[in-house]
């Protein structure tokens, strides 16, 4: 009997014990092993974060989603995406040898394989400006799928993070963060207008020639780009640049006591 | 020695299965149960537990005149005019344990072509059953490639969301029960049936001596009826059949309805636009009570059996002390005659992987190249 009671008691202390130490293991804060595989092992921050914040030429806090956007090159961040809405035809969704399903299928089909289409967006990016590129979103616009012309329509969300620039990024604390959004329309049939590559590539180069302008400061960097892709019809696409400016005359900056907008 | 910790399995057991009975309401058990022991709980214990509930001597005091319909918040059946009666006064050995219930022969028929249905012979008495939603699900299920498309795409949305998951088991597809007592004894009956939506059963309980020259099933998508003499023909006219004739069914609101409400208490806005709707109600019901009396020789809404929310109605008179009660007819066993769509199956009587859930991942895993965690996109921040 006193075996008994002891093998049971011992039996609730196990489970008890057991299921109070999977809790805690469960409410533990998770390590960040997303990021290790966003950044390839050994590979160096481009550019070491020296503050968290950055000053508008307003004098204002910029928003931490900016402001991760700009310096953090280290890992993706939501706010540095290129979103691209393109047409595609549904055949480039299959394997080889793979045919189309029932047209009830199709929509999510192209649902599901919706990151096919990105396919060649990150090779431009990585052969431009990025060193490392990644879709994070793929899907199909809700009825947009024709089965008769067996085309749909995607917005796809690549992030990326950018070559090191070779030089390092000035004082922050002596420099305002200024903006602007550059925008890039193409006709039918010219340059950049082909494919939904070749519109990002037009845009990339956009953005240099933007950057390289006389009235644009230092470490210039592309941030959120847009495209619009549909064949036949003019490509319409924007990005938002950002460059460090000294700050202006009479202005002083100290560390920020709240938190900047959305950090 | 070791009837201590015996006698304690045995109260901890007995407790928890009343724990779990109060918890997941009797239904759930309704596969591991005998049948009479379900009828108990669905009698007695299911009502006791379910709080909205409500008894006492009179049926309409079961009735909930709500802003939707009316509901029956007990055994309550519906005779003609839907005038509340207690179920157990109109029929024996009444159940509502269909869950697990397997037919014994189903039978596929298909809807009529067209829109005019077979009248009823003259000399016959013609009953009309309205069914809205009972929550009787039975255990087979009919679908098509839209119905699996439609839940690969659930079951995608929810595995990006929170990762691995199950598929849906297409439970909203299964076919749900309605019994139709027949008390009328005088004569044949020409029984019109008529769904709100979904997929419906029409289960038939005859009085000794009761017959049925003809069923007509109407609206919802696919319909049926069991333990009905296999000689009575069945015609079906479908919802969105009903629809492409022209054929929208309508009946008065009830007093208690969300449209009169509005004209009580409601803005000057709101009662302008109640009114507007109300008499859109009218003239519905009064073009569906033009057809309903020129196929069937009575009008739709006097006739009427069936609540908004209600499992049981009666056709006939309500069965005096010594008059013929209806007699409760199974879905085991049951012959069913029905119309289905491309898919159909029966829970447990399918091969593995080729049940709804089974052909929702597969399909899944095949658009997903064969890696559903690819459907997570995940790109770490």
């Amino acid at each position: 009997m006193l075996r008994i009671l002891i093998g049971s008691g011992l039996l609730l202390m196990t489970v008890g014990f057991g299921a109070a130490g999977w809790q805690y293991w469960q409410t533990l804060p998770k390590a960040a092993p997303a990021q290790d595989a966003a950044a390839p092992a050994g590979a160096a921050p481009v550019v070491a974060t020296r503050q968290s914040w950055l000053i508008s030429p307003t004098g204002g806090l910029v928003p931490q989603g900016e402001v991760n956007a700009y310096l953090a090159q280290d890992r993706f961040v939501p706010e540095r995406v290129l979103r691209v809405e393109r047409e595609a035809t549904l055949t480039d969704l299959l394997a080889e040898g793979e045919q189309l399903p029932e047209p009830a299928f199709l929509q999510v089909l192209a649902d599901i394989r919706a990151p096919k289409v990105a396919d060649g967006l990150c090779q431009v990016l990585l052969d431009s400006l990025a060193q490392d590129c990644a879709v994070s979103a793929g899907r199909v616009v809700a009825g947009s799928v024709d089965p008769v012309a067996g085309t749909a329509r995607f917005t796809l969300d690549l992030v990326y993070r950018l070559k090191e620039p070779g030089e390092e990024l000035p004082d922050l604390a002596t420099h305002v963060l200024r903006s602007d959004l550059v925008m890039l329309e193409v006709a039918p049939g010219a340059d950049g207008s082909a494919s939904p590559d070749a519109a990002l590539q037009a845009l990339i180069e956009t953005v240099a020639a933007a950057c390289a302008g006389e009235s644009v400061g230092q470490a210039c960097r592309p941030m959120r780009m847009d495209i619009d892709w549909v064949p036949g019809q003019p490509v319409r696409a924007q990005a938002g640049i950002a460059w460090l400016d000294p700050l202006p005359k009479g202005m002083f900056t100290a560390p920020p006591l709240d938190p900047a907008k959305g950090g | 020695m070791i009837r201590g910790p015996i006698s304690l399995l045995v109260v901890g057991a007995v407790m928890f299965g009343g724990v779990a009975l109060v918890w997941l309401k009797p239904q759930a058990f309704e596969r591991y149960l005998p049948e009479r022991v379900m009828a108990l709980l669905d009698g007695g214990l299911g009502q006791a537990l379910n709080s909205t509930r409500r008894t006492g001597d009179n049926p309409g005091a079961l009735l909930d005149d709500g802003a939707d319909g009316l509901v029956a918040l007990g055994p309550v059946a519906a005779l003609a005019g839907n005038r509340p009666v207690f179920i157990p006064e109109v029929i024996t050995g009444y159940g509502t344990g269909v869950g697990s219930d397997i037919p014994a022969e189903i039978t596929t028929i298909r809807p009529i072509s067209g829109c005019r249905l077979t009248p009823p012979l003259a000399g016959t008495a013609v009953g009309h059953v309205t069914a809205g939603e009972t929550g009787l699900r039975l255990s087979f299920l009919t679908y098509n490639d839209s119905d699996l498309a439609a839940a690969v795409q659930g079951f995608v949305d929810r595995y990006r969301e929170s990762g691995p998951t199950a598929p849906g088991d297409g439970s909203e597809l299964a076919y749900e029960a309605y019994d139709v007592a027949v008390t009328e004894t005088g004569a044949p009956v020409y029984l019109v049936l008529e769904n709100a939506r979904g997929n419906r059963i029409w289960n038939i309980h005859l009085a000794p001596g009761a017959r049925v020259e003809r069923v007509i099933l109407l609206g919802g998508a696919h319909a049926g009826v069991a333990n009905l003499d296999p000689v009575v023909p069945v015609e079906v006219l479908p919802g969105e059949a009903l629809a492409a004739c022209g054929i929208v069914p309508a009946y008065p609101p009830n007093p208690g309805n969300r449209v009169f409400a509005a004209l009580k208490t409601g803005s000057a806005s709101d009662k302008a636009a109640a009114e507007a709707r109300l008499a859109a109600i009218q003239d519905r019901v009064g073009a569906y009570n033009t057809w309903f009396r020129d196929s069937f020789g009575v009008p739709a809404d006097e006739t009427r059996a069936g609540f908004a929310g209600g499992t049981v109605s009666i056709v006939g008179p309500q069965p005096g002390a010594a008059g013929p009660k209806a007699v409760y007819a199974g879905i085991q066993g049951a012959r069913i005659r029905l119309t289905q769509d491309s898919y159909f199956e029966i829970r447990g009587q399918v091969a593995a992987g080729e049940d709804f859930a089974g052909r929702v991942k597969a399909i899944a895993t095949s658009f997903a190249f064969g890696d559903l965690k690819s459907l997570r996109q995940e790109v770490g921040f």
